[in-house]
C-alpha cells in the first residue's frame, strides 16, 4: 500500500482526529478533522448532530463478530457437491426446472 | 439495481474515467416487490420530462466535457419500472443526449423487472440501450404483481425472448432469508443459462420493519458469497459474478508486479450519483434522507452542486466511515473502501463497540486469499495467468 498517496494521509488525519466512541462509522468529531482537504464547518457541525441518530442502530455482540473471523467459518465451507450441471446453455425455463430437481 | 463497488474504480484502463448516472426515470411501477425501498411511490405516474432531462444532460454534459481527461458516462435508467415509459420517450431521450454528450463516451443502461416485453421494448433494449439489467430472484417469491402473485414465469419467458432477439443481459437477484439457503441453486440455474449475476444482499428498506423476516445478517451475506466463490472455482462456467468475481480480479491484480494501489476518493472524482425523479442528486450512502441532496441538477450546472455544503457533508462521512474501518484492513488498495465508504448501516450485525466492521467484503477477501494460497500450493504458481481468461471479458457480460 502506498501510505505515501495525499489520501491516504487524509484518512489517517480523520482517523486520528475521530474519537473512538464515533458510532455507525460516521464523525461524532469533538474536533475538526485534520483531512487534506479543509472542511466547510457544517461538515462537523453535521456529524455531532447525527449522533443520536446512529445512536438507534443495534451494535452486535463481541461473540457474534468474532465468530465471523473465527477459523471454522470457513472450515465449513465444503467444496460442492452438486451434481454438474448440462453442459448445453438452457433456457431459462428449463434451468428453473433443473435447479429445482437439485433439491 | 446500484452498480457494484468495483465499477467505481476511477481509472480502470486507458485512462478513461467512469461515473455512474442512475436516474430514477419515474417510480411507476406494475410489481409490489414486498421488499422495494420505493414502495409508497409505486403507484405515483409521475415522471421526468423531456425539458428536465435536456437541462440535466446540458449541466452534466458541460461538466464532463470540460474534463481534461476522458471520461466515461454510464448511465443506468432505473425506477419503478422504466419499461412502462413509451419507447418514444427514450429516443427522444438518447436525441438530447447525442446533442449534449458529443466529445463524451456514454454508456445506456436500463434495470427492468422485464414483465413488459412486447416486440417495440425489445427493439429499444437491441438499438438504443447497451446493456439490461433484469431482476430476478430464482427463489423466494417476493417479486409480486399487484394482484399479489408471483411474476417469475413472466420473466424467464421473456428472458429467452431477449436472449433470442440477441440482447445483452444480466441479473440482478436480491439476497433475502428466502432464497439465502438455496445459494447452490441460484448459481446453478446461472450457470446452466450462461448468465453473469450480480447478488445484491437486501437493504434498508422503505419503511421500518418491511423486510420483517427475510433480513439477512453480515455475517449471512458472507458465508453465502464464500459458497458462490467455491463454486464459481469448481466450475468451468465463464461467468461474473458480482461482487465474487470483482473481489478476486482485486486481489489477483494486487498481487500482481507494479500494482498501483486505488482509492474511492472522491474529493477527486465522484463516480457514482443517484438522481432522484425531481432532479435531487445524492451519494449513495444519502439516497432519500432528508436534507442530504446536494443538490438539484435540473436547475443547477453540476459543478455548482459539487462544491454545496451538502456534498463535502456526503463525502465527510464516506471518509470517516472508511477511516474508521479500511485504514486497519490488510486488503485496503486491492479493495477501493467503496464498500464501506458508501453501504452506511447494511447490516445490524457490522457495528461493533460504535464501529463500523466490513464483515462481507473483507471475509470474502480473506476466504478468497485462503482458496488461491491452498491453489498455488496445490498446483503451483500462474494462478493469474489460469484464471485471467476467467475474469477478462467480465465487463463486457454483465451490462447492470
Amino acid at each position: 500500500m502506498n501510505m505515501k498517496s495525499a489520501f491516504i494521509r487524509s484518512l489517517v488525519a480523520l482517523a486520528a482526529a475521530v474519537p473512538a466512541s464515533h458510532v455507525g462509522g460516521e464523525a461524532t468529531a469533538t474536533a475538526a478533522p485534520q483531512s487534506a482537504v479543509a472542511q466547510p464547518k457544517e461538515s462537523v457541525k453535521f456529524a455531532a448532530n447525527i449522533t443520536d441518530k446512529l445512536n438507534g442502530v443495534r451494535p452486535t455482540s463481541a461473540r457474534i463478530f468474532e465468530e465471523v473471523w473465527a477459523e471454522s467459518t470457513f472450515t465449513e465451507i465444503q467444496p460442492p457437491l452438486a451434481p454438474t450441471p448440462p453442459t448445453a446453455a438452457l433456457s431459462p425455463l428449463d434451468a428453473f426446472d433443473y435447479v429445482n430437481r437439485l433439491a | 439495481m446500484w452498480p457494484a463497488c468495483s465499477e467505481y474504480c476511477f481509472f480502470p484502463g486507458g485512462g478513461t474515467m467512469l461515473v455512474t448516472f442512475v436516474i430514477k426515470i419515474s417510480k411507476l411501477c406494475n410489481l409490489r416487490c414486498s421488499y422495494c425501498y420505493e414502495y409508497p411511490e409505486l403507484a405515483n405516474p409521475a415522471r421526468m420530462s423531456i425539458e428536465q432531462i435536456a437541462r440535466m444532460f446540458e449541466h452534466l454534459g458541460g461538466y464532463y466535457r470540460s474534463m481534461t481527461h476522458s471520461t466515461e458516462c454510464r448511465f443506468v435508467w432505473h425506477g419503478g419500472e422504466p419499461l412502462l415509459q413509451e419507447p418514444s420517450y427514450y429516443r427522444e431521450i438518447f436525441a438530447e443526449q447525442r446533442r449534449c454528450f458529443a466529445d463524451v463516451k456514454v454508456v445506456n443502461w436500463v434495470q427492468s423487472n422485464l414483465t413488459m416485453l412486447d416486440d417495440e421494448r425489445i427493439a429499444l433494449l437491441k438499438s438504443d440501450f447497451d446493456g439490461v439489467g433484469v431482476s430476478l430472484d430464482v427463489f423466494g417469491d417476493l417479486r409480486l404483481n399487484v394482484a399479489g402473485r408471483p411474476s417469475q414465469s413472466k420473466v424467464l419467458e421473456n428472458m429467452a425472448r431477449l436472449k433470442a432477439a440477441g440482447v445483452a443481459h444480466g441479473c440482478i437477484t436480491v439476497l433475502t432469508k428466502r432464497n439465502l439457503g438455496r445459494i447452490e441453486q441460484i448459481f446453478r440455474f446461472y450457470e446452466s443459462i450462461g448468465s453473469s449475476f450480480r447478488i445484491l444482499p437486501l437493504f434498508q428498506g422503505a419503511f421500518e420493519q418491511q423486510h420483517l423476516g427475510y433480513e439477512v445478517t453480515g455475517r449471512e451475506v458472507l458465508t453465502a458469497l464464500c459458497n458462490v466463490a467455491d463454486l464459481w472455482f469448481a466450475s468451468d462456467a465463464n461467468l461474473h459474478i458480482a461482487p465474487v468475481t470483482d473481489q478476486i480480479r482485486e486481489l489477483l491484480r494486487s498481487r500482481a508486479e507494479g500494482y498501483e494501489p486505488v482509492y474511492y476518493d472522491r474529493r477527486a472524482q465522484e463516480t457514482v450519483v443517484l438522481v432522484n425523479t425531481n432532479g435531487d442528486l445524492y451519494g449513495q450512502a444519502d439516497a432519500y434522507d432528508t436534507g442530504r441532496s446536494w443538490g438539484n441538477i435540473f436547475c443547477t450546472p453540476l459543478a455548482e452542486i459539487l462544491e454545496s455544503p451538502a456534498r463535502h457533508t456526503s463525502v465527510l462521512g464516506a471518509e470517516a466511515r472508511m477511516a474508521s474501518a479500511c485504514l486497519r484492513c490488510p486488503y485496503f488498495g486491492a479493495c477501493n473502501g467503496f464498500p464501506v465508504a458508501e453501504n452506511r448501516r447494511r447490516y445490524d450485525d457490522t457495528i461493533h463497540d460504535g464501529q463500523v466492521e466490513c464483515v462481507v467484503e473483507r471475509g470474502l477477501f480473506q476466504h478468497l486469499e485462503r482458496r488461491l494460497t491452498e491453489a498455488e500450493q496445490q498446483f503451483g504458481g500462474g494462478i493469474w495467468q489460469r484464471l485471467a481468461p476467467r475474469l477478462g471479458d467480465a465487463e463486457a457480460q454483465l451490462h447492470i
